[in-house]
């Protein structure tokens, strides 16, 4: 039943002009003819709060509901006349009769002992996402789509807002390469430590518990506003997803399975993780997550291999390499396709390096944070009587993590090496 | 018996590294070119490993960087050294794996002609500890370390 105007709380206008709408009184109208749908002042308030725009509000409310059937009766117009064909026998078929040419695929394995493949089907048919598709829908790229199908409300729809052109082979690679938490780690051979380097392993651990889920949000927060024309892209996303989602689960597992505990989580690293989840672009995002973060903590995972002190840690730590590797390896292929296919690629590069002036802060930032280099190095070390020798590695993992981002940046096509503030060694 | 290092001595272990085909596949498909590099004394012997899919192919490689995604490269000793603890042990232990080894860019160190072709290196490096893995069961002559 339809509100009038007046029974729309205040503040909710007011929430509704904070989000950008124009007016308290274009509001009204709007939420006006929500109202008359069937919404509640709840839903309404929460999809202003989840930033519902005029637009996609303007959107929604012309999108018809999705059967329209006379009172009291289950099923549409059309439903009836397919059931009254149906008891005289006769079948529509139109599916079996569709004369469109797209029939008579048949996608190869290039090698079968591997098994059909994205690559093999993308070389067969339809495997070229166009740069800017059509429609915005969930229908499968090359399939047939009826003309008056609905707007998903996509708002990533140009290829080189999401592409990289490894990503195919990096979707299979990944499920390829899928392990698990808890039947692949050999917890069985974790030990006893002396109390400091468990509390070193532990620290190292809490904190890889509370980043790795970034990287799962992250893309999940993206993935429903890329079109559907990418599925290769979305996919992969997906498959990151799980990888960290992994992490966070094998990362808490050490923590707790040990003798020791959950540790400290600092101020900054919870400022740094909410600057990638709430980056107002996904390739903005994807810099600071995929290329400049995942980048440093594969290094980290380097030396979490490196220091393991145990069976467990060690394949721990080699099994999160090989997940963290494949996203860098999207982040950086990501970027470069972006720049090199952008319409104002000028700008778009003046917009990166603008980024990366700020985020690269980051690295220096990471280096001189105590509850990470310090467990580091008395890992190195041996214990807290070694930690000066310990420092000598953090030292060098100061150069290579430089080194290693600035060569993914070049590789990009965005060169960072003369124009970094990041200072080629530690200041300690 | 196989001496290290040589084109048979790496495809005695690729043969032993595809034996066990279904713990080859759980580990995943890979397609790349891995070079090795044996420094000894002067002189040096170059090897390319072709992983193509679920098998491999060792080939000698007058230059393994040119021919190949990325190389490891290290003196015979600490090659030496690695290869003695993973027949030992039947496996490489917590000091001897590919990463802890060129994590430091000593004793061992991996060079690349770009980043993402280095990285490599860390997306498939479980198959490249397994292949190295499986020279534990094969039986190795070593080459004369050089004289100090």
């Amino acid at each position: 039943m339809a509100q009038s105007p007046a029974t729309i709380p205040p503040e909710l206008l007011k929430r509704a002009v904070a989000h950008g709408w124009p007016s308290e009184a274009a509001a009204a109208d709007t939420i006006n003819r929500a109202l008359d749908r069937g919404l509640t002042i709840g839903q309404v308030g929460l999809a202003l709060d989840n930033g519902l725009t005029p637009e996609g509000a303007a959107q929604l409310l012309e999108t018809g509901p999705l059967f329209t059937r006379p009172d009291g009766d289950i099923f549409t117009e059309e439903q009836h006349e397919y059931i009254d064909e149906l008891k005289k026998g006769r079948y529509n078929f139109e599916w079996l009769n569709d004369p469109r040419p797209n029939w008579g695929i048949h996608a190869a394995m290039r090698d079968p002992q591997r098994g059909l493949t994205l690559q093999d089907i993308n070389r067969t048919y339809a495997g070229d996402p166009e740069d800017a598709p059509a429609l915005r829908v969930m229908a499968p790229r090359g399939s047939i789509t009826d003309p008056d199908v609905p707007d998903m409300g996509y708002t990533y729809n140009q290829k080189y807002q999401v592409w990289s052109d490894n990503v195919v082979a990096l979707y299979e690679e990944a499920t390829a390469r899928q392990w698990s938490a808890t039947r692949d780690i050999p917890w069985d051979e974790l030990k006893p430590l002396p109390d400091d380097l468990e509390r070193a392993q532990c620290q190292i651990a809490t904190f890889l518990t509370e980043v790795e889920m970034i990287a799962s949000d992250f893309p999940a927060k993206w993935l429903w506003q890329m079109n559907q024309h990418f599925h290769e892209v979305k996919m992969f996303l997906c498959t990151q997803a799980m990888d960290e989602a992994r992490h966070l689960e094998v990362f808490r597992k050490r923590a707790l399975a040990n003798g020791g505990g959950l540790m400290r989580c600092l101020t900054g690293t919870e400022e740094f993780l909410k600057t990638i989840l709430h980056a107002p672009t996904y390739v903005q995002g994807s810099f600071l997550m995929h290329v400049l973060g995942e980048g440093l903590i594969l290094d980290i995972f380097r030396s979490g291999e490196f220091l393991a002190k145990n069976k467990t840690e060690k394949e721990i730590y080699r099994l999160c390499i090989q997940d963290e590797a494949r996203h860098v390896s999207y982040g950086t292929m990501h970027l470069k396709y972006f720049l090199e296919h952008h319409p104002q690629r000028e700008q778009a590069i003046a917009e990166m390096h603008a980024l990366a002036e700020v985020a690269e802060m980051g690295i220096p930032g990471f280096l001189t944070n105590p509850f990470i280099i310090e467990p580091v190095a008395v890992l190195m070390g041996d214990g807290v009587k070694g930690i000066d020798k310990g420092m000598e590695a953090i030292r060098m993992v100061w150069v290579r993590m430089r080194e290693e981002y600035l060569n993914r940046c070049a590789i990009a096509g965005f060169d960072r090496r003369e124009i970094t503030k990041v200072p080629a060694q530690a200041p300690f | 018996m196989p001496r290290f290092p040589s084109v048979q001595w790496f495809e005695a272990v690729a043969a032993a590294y595809t034996a066990d085909r279904e713990h080859v596949k759980r580990l995943g498909y890979l397609e790349t070119t891995v070079g090795v590099l044996v420094e000894a004394g002067p002189s040096s012997d170059g090897f390319v490993l072709d992983f193509a899919g679920y098998d491999v192919r060792a080939r000698a490689s007058a230059d393994p960087a040119v021919e190949s995604d990325f190389t490891i490269a290290g003196d015979l000793a600490s090659w030496r050294e690695m290869l003695a603890s993973i027949h030992a042990n039947g496996a490489a232990d917590l000091d001897h794996t590919l990463n802890r080894l060129t994590m430091a860019g000593t004793p061992l160190r991996l060079a690349a002609d770009d980043q993402l072709k280095l990285d490599l290196f860390f997306r498939l490096n479980q198959s490249f500890q397994a292949f190295f893995d499986a020279s534990a069961g094969v039986a190795t002559v070593y080459a004369s370390l050089a004289p100090a």
